[in-house]
């Protein structure tokens, strides 16, 4: 069921629901869209929401994206113009309008920056986006998947700058980088245009309602806005950017009948079972499925840790090995291996999951998703799996999830001279 | 020996304290509205329960806590300048600020051209004319006290050097808070900060003072050292220059001097004070620092505060289970605030509630605040497992300590105080071709930590870097790192 309309208090939960699937998002940045966000409902009111069947043959769609670094915008604060700009300047290209904006993945900065778009534009956002889950390179979508090409491709920088690639092949990645770079280490790219059936068929169907439901229901999340809501009477010290659940039990989550209050228990002390703080709530609208809770008991780096500055660039982790023993059921030892994101789950020595599916680490305490490289032995976990969208199951979705379905996509293959 | 004093909400506490950690006095008063009058109140209490321990020239050092909530001070009015090309209006200096902060500080700002990016690249060039114009307006409606914060300050300070130098020249005695000295990631946060850091100097020369006068008064003359927010500490000098580093340091302090004692490395402390329970851990000595939110006047800044749980009022899930449990403190906040907000202007309250703790509570009752209290313990254990489970604070008795433990919590913050090392810290972004280039640069910041420390009155002889942490900025090429320094040493007059 896909709502009318985003206005202001959507926007609020779509926020929320944004940082789900975001490990590691940029506090300040993601602050900084979100006021950008807050001041385009209010000044341009609400944005239509239409299903990704709603555009329809013979409009023309068109996919928004952040590109670059959060650290940078959040640095080189934005104008709050330039998504719209680079809707105009691949319109220009196209010589055709716009009908609708779909975001290229839902994670942080990129739901609300499609929202300032559409906003902004006037045109409807579409209930759905390119990825279903989150991955780092603009041609890791499932619109490439359905043989959609990302260019033309404009970019509109802080600076003011537009620039549109006409057709890139598989370089599309190597020709914006240094493009973004020049302009300030961020800028937002309009692409993959593509006609309503071709999004209707290629897009991951109802993201956008399902981080507005994971934002509106049961979870609470400290945006941390200093000017109106008066969030941080509490927790100030304690984060800002931060989903805390409240009563998963209460949810229509599977699990939730199996998970009280394990762990619950400091020093003796008595805590009451329905006291428990579980992650069902926020993760139930993704489909998700909880592998295991347990205790983090090792860290390994196999293959010898090379220091991080000697990693390729946009790819900032090294290959770790995170070891979770099971707290409750079965007591299994959970292996998960891990770069940049966490690829595959074994228990016990047998596969559990693995990618395209999106394996997370989350805190029970606060709902938070425990970056891999902020693991620590003695933490405890929940390891939750998001199902990816089924074209991400196919051969080339699981290839180009790699990112090794395209060779000079491959950050070890720009490292060579 | 080491004189600890913690001037809190309720109560103030002294303690004397022996090179090797033991206590040889301590007393404990009800606060006063004046830090200068709770610190001769405690001072008498303490020269009462172990007459002449103050005498001769036993004090090596006086350290203290802050915390600026506890009694409201006026902010001072601050010219903010922003060095960076344009940006949204809603992204604008001062927006999203409490109105009565904003006011306080006296909305006149302004931003020129300039600034750097993140690899420290020229944005644009800094246009001095508006940073001159800028002055003059300043200047004109009264103000010598400036905030200036560049884009991309932490890679290049270069913009924010020169347009303080223009400043300078254009304003004669000019005070001037320079964001890439206050540090942090993100321009709103570090320019708020900033500007913050301004606005504090005042409470800063009058809390400086009145406790000078104080312990002049008892005859005290070792060197004063003022707590930070992580728990370190820094000279009455450098805290009149950095006020916003050391503007809430009792909860810090309270952690630290809970772990101290017992020895324990990881550690769970409740901090049980007068007007609400914080729960925090300690990993390797050192608390779990925490992340961006809201300062002194509810302006959202990196505050550098341990990462604490706050019980809420009503926190502990109802037994009824109705999802409301883990947002007690927030609810709509409204009418939840008494008068313990930072600057008393009935904004956002860092960290004031005002149900007294173990008090009557509000016909709700607190007699399940131990239970409520193992709630708040049970959500920390969990991030951070494995501690002792420790407690600070005069309301420790009624969050669930045992007798004998409560006795102890009521000085932790006190003694965590006494027993801090000067400490600071720096930060920067760094561009370096090569891992002998990286060296190199972080070699040189490493040396201008340890001349910081000197500065912030570290005794030379023990000055040292405790930690370098670098990490690459995602996103952007090899080669960006942002680095982080702490230098650490013994207090000036202390060092065995």
């Amino acid at each position: 069921m896909t709502p009318a309309r985003i206005g202001p208090e959507e926007l609020e939960h779509l926020a929320s629901g944004a940082l789900v699937l975001a490990a590691g998002a940029e506090p300040s940045s993601f602050r900084t869209v979100l006021d950008l966000a807050r001041a385009a409902v209010r000044d341009r009111g609400p944005v239509p929401l239409i299903p990704v069947e709603g555009a329809g043959a013979g409009r023309l769609c068109v996919a928004v994206s952040l590109v670059g670094s959060s650290t940078a915008l959040a640095e080189r604060l934005p104008l709050g113009a330039e998504p719209v700009r680079a809707v105009r300047a691949l319109e220009r290209r196209l010589g055709r309008r716009a009908e609708a904006l779909v975001p290229l993945n839902m994670a942080a900065e990129n739901a609300l920056l499609s929202f300032v778009c559409a906003a902004g534009s006037g045109l409807p956002l579409v209930d759905g986006d390119g990825c279903g889950r989150v991955l780092p390179l603009l041609e890791q979508t499932t619109f490439t998947l359905a043989g959609v090409e990302a260019a033309p491709l404009a970019l509109a920088t802080p600076a003011g700058d537009v620039v549109v690639i006409e057709a890139a092949g598989s370089r599309i990645e190597e020709l914006v980088r240094p493009l973004v770079l020049a302009a300030g280490g961020w800028a937002v790219a309009a692409c993959y245009a593509m006609d309503g059936t071709a999004l209707a068929a290629s897009a991951v169907p109802g993201t956008v309602t399902r981080a507005l439901a994971a934002g509106a229901r049961g979870t609470h999340t400290q945006l941390g806005d200093a000017g109106g809501s008066n969030i941080g009477s509490r927790n100030t010290g304690s984060g800002n950017i931060r989903s805390r659940t409240t009563g998963g039990k209460n949810t229509a989550g599977k699990n939730t009948a199996s998970r009280t209050a394990g762990g619950a228990k400091a020093e003796g002390t008595h805590v009451p079972a329905t006291h428990a703080r579980g992650t069902d709530a926020l993760f139930e609208p993704w489909g998700a499925r909880r592998l295991c809770r347990g205790r983090i008991v090792g860290v390994e780096h196999p293959g010898g840790g090379a220091e991080p500055q000697e990693q390729p660039e946009a790819l900032p982790s090294r290959p770790t090995s995170v070891v979770v023993a099971e707290t409750e059921g079965l007591e299994r030892r959970v292996r998960l291996e891990a770069h940049n994101e966490v690829l595959l789950a074994l228990a016990d020595g047998a596969p559990v999951a693995a990618v395209p599916d999106q394996i997370l680490m989350v805190s029970p305490a606060d709902g938070r998703v425990l970056d891999v490289e902020r693991a620590r032995p003695g933490i405890e976990v929940e390891v939750v799996v998001i199902p990816a969208a089924p074209a991400w199951r196919t051969p080339e979705g699981r290839r180009l999830a790699r990112g090794g379905g395209l060779g000079p996509l491959s950050p070890v293959a720009q490292e060579e001279p | 020996m080491r004189l600890g004093i913690d001037i809190g909400r309720a109560t103030s506490v002294a303690v004397l304290v022996e090179r090797n950690g033991r206590v040889t006095a301590e007393a404990a008063v009800p606060s006063r509205a004046g830090a200068g009058a709770s610190v001769t109140a405690v001072l008498q209490a303490l020269g009462a329960a172990a007459p002449g321990c103050l005498e001769g020239n036993g004090v090596e050092a006086v350290c203290l806590t802050t915390d600026f909530a506890r009694v409201p001070a006026p902010l001072g009015p601050v010219a903010v300048l922003r060095i960076s090309p344009g940006s949204h209006p809603a992204l604008a200096p001062l927006t999203g600020w409490p109105d009565a902060t904003a006011r306080a500080v006296g909305g006149l700002s302004g931003v020129a051209d300039g600034g750097s990016s993140m690899t420290g690249r020229q944005l644009a060039p800094l246009d001095r004319d508006a940073v001159r114009e800028f002055a003059e307006r300043a200047a004109a409606a009264g103000r010598n006290a400036f905030a200036l914060c560049a884009a991309g300050a932490a890679a290049r300070a270069a913009p924010e050097l020169t347009a303080a130098e223009i400043l300078a020249a254009t304003v004669p005695g000019a005070r001037i808070s320079l964001s890439h000295e206050i540090g942090g990631s993100g321009l709103r946060e570090r320019e708020n900060a900033t500007v913050m850091n301004a606005a504090l100097w005042d409470w800063a020369e009058t809390l400086t003072r009145e406790v000078g006068h104080a312990l002049h008064a008892h005859g005290l003359s070792a060197p004063v050292a003022w707590a930070r927010n992580d728990g370190g500490l820094v000279s009455g000098e450098y805290f009149r220059r950095y006020p916003v580093i050391a503007s809430a340091s009792t909860a810090a302090c309270a952690l630290r001097g809970a772990a101290a004692p017992a020895g324990a490395d990881r550690a769970v402390v409740v901090d049980a004070g007068a007007y609400e329970v914080r729960c925090a851990a300690l990993t390797d000595g050192e608390p779990e620092p925490g992340e961006a939110g809201l300062g002194p006047g509810g302006v959202w800044m990196e505050h550098g505060l341990p990462r604490m749980d706050t019980l809420p009022k009503r926190a502990v899930p109802g037994r009824d289970g109705n999802g409301e449990s883990d947002r007690g403190g927030e609810g709509n906040g409204q009418g939840k605030r008494g008068g313990e907000s930072w600057n008393g202007n009935g904004g956002e309250s860092w960290s004031g509630g005002e149900e007294a703790i173990g008090g009557e509570g509000e016909g709700e009752g607190d007699g399940d605040l131990p239970a409520r209290v193992a709630w708040l313990v049970a959500g920390v254990t969990e991030r951070a497992p494995g501690g002792a489970l420790l407690y600070a604070g005069g309301a420790a008795r009624a969050a669930g300590a045992p007798e004998a433990v409560a006795r102890g919590a009521l000085r932790a913050t006190a003694y965590g105080a006494a027993r801090g090392t000067t400490r600071v810290e720096l930060e920067r972004v760094v561009v370096a071709a090569g891992d002998a280039e990286f060296a190199r640069l972080r070699d040189q910041l490493c040396g201008q930590a340890l001349t910081r420390a000197v500065a912030a009155g570290a005794d030379p002889d023990s000055v040292r870097v405790d930690r370098v942490t670098h990490s690459p900025v995602s996103y952007l090429p090899r080669g960006v790192h942002r680095v982080r320094v702490s230098a650490t040493g013994d207090p000036a007059g202390t060092a065995s």
